[in-house]
């Protein structure tokens, strides 16, 4: 297969002819998925470098599973993003940044001092990643999977195996919990 | 602890443009993650062709394929067992051998006698009769 052909074919398609032993199906579903999946992992680890490393396993699951692949049952898309997921949390988990049961709280706490005085001097970008590094586990993969990689509930309820109405949950949570974080950075820059 | 915000639509307006630079300035795969991740494609693609073949059960000789036939261990010790009994009997107490053929004969001479009787019983009530 041609790589320009691979536009009319869908992702599950080209999982089945990577499986068949074509290669431009690999070049395609690698340009087509990886840079989601590399957006995604970066938000939540907060490293490029990680972020590559995480992206690179999950694609490396992808080719693995692709003999045994069932089109129409999961979106690749979707697996993938999973996949990305539950790597990620790992690596978060080793790094011990996230404490257990923060999802628990009602209300998460204000940055640190030492956060709010690094947020000064950044752009809007950066002060959005540090308020979503700020966030609560969940709720930041959630609002991440919804506000930037553009998922559907349904979707996300799946990437993260939880109910749709947990979903909502999380990102209205999320949203909000965001929003003071950047209004109470907006007052450190003002003051 | 922290103040409670209310999401006015502006804020939800101030949130939503900064998701969408965020979108806007998503990272690109670079060269270098392109080219491990076309790497690590070829190589499990190429491992898909390959068949493991079963392992083979060893060849057996002849002789282990009879001793297998008869039933092996058991049946052997079976048969072993038989023989040394027959040896036994044969050299050790060969009275009992043939004092059991002798009762045998007895036991069947004195069956033909009561059946001797018996029919003749049966005749000699015919003849009265």
């Amino acid at each position: 297969m041609a790589l320009d052909q691979s536009d009319q074919l869908d992702d599950d398609a080209l999982i089945v002819l990577f499986a068949n032993g074509d290669s431009a199906a690999a070049e395609a579903l690698t340009l087509r998925l990886s840079p989601q999946a590399l957006s995604f992992a970066r938000r939540l680890l907060g490293d490029l470098a990680e972020a590559e490393d995480v992206v690179q396993d999950a694609m490396l699951r992808l080719w693995r599973v692709a003999p045994d692949w069932r089109p129409g049952e999961a979106k690749p898309a979707t697996w993938l993003y999973r996949v990305v997921n539950n790597l990620c949390i790992d690596r978060l988990r080793k790094r011990q940044r996230v404490n257990v049961g923060l999802d628990d709280m009602a209300e998460p706490a204000d940055p640190t001092p030492s956060v709010e005085a690094r947020l000064i001097q950044t752009d809007r970008i950066t002060a959005l990643d540090a308020a979503l590094a700020a966030l609560p586990e969940r709720q930041r993969q959630a609002v991440i999977l919804r506000h930037i990689e553009g998922q559907s509930n349904p979707e996300i309820a799946l990437i993260m195996d939880i109910s749709v109405e947990a979903v909502e949950s999380l990102t209205a949570r999320g949203k909000r919990t965001l929003a003071k974080l950047l209004a109470s950075q907006k007052e450190e820059l003002s003051s | 602890m922290t103040k409670k915000l209310n999401m006015t639509p502006e804020i939800d307006a101030e949130l939503e443009a900064l998701f969408a630079q965020a979108r806007d300035e998503a990272p690109v795969p670079s060269p270098d993650l392109l080219a491990r991740m076309a790497q690590d494609a070829t190589q499990t693609q190429a491992s898909f062709g390959r068949v493991v073949e079963a392992p083979r059960a060893p060849r057996m000789s002849w002789w282990a394929q009879l001793f297998d036939d008869i039933g092996g261990l058991p049946a052997m010790g079976g048969l072993v067992a038989s023989a040394c009994v027959g040896i036994y009997l044969g050299f050790v107490n060969p009275d009992f051998a043939t004092g059991l053929s002798g009762a045998e004969t007895e036991v069947t001479a004195e069956a033909a006698g009561v059946m001797s009787h018996a029919l003749l019983g049966d005749l000699s009530w015919i003849e009265e009769g």
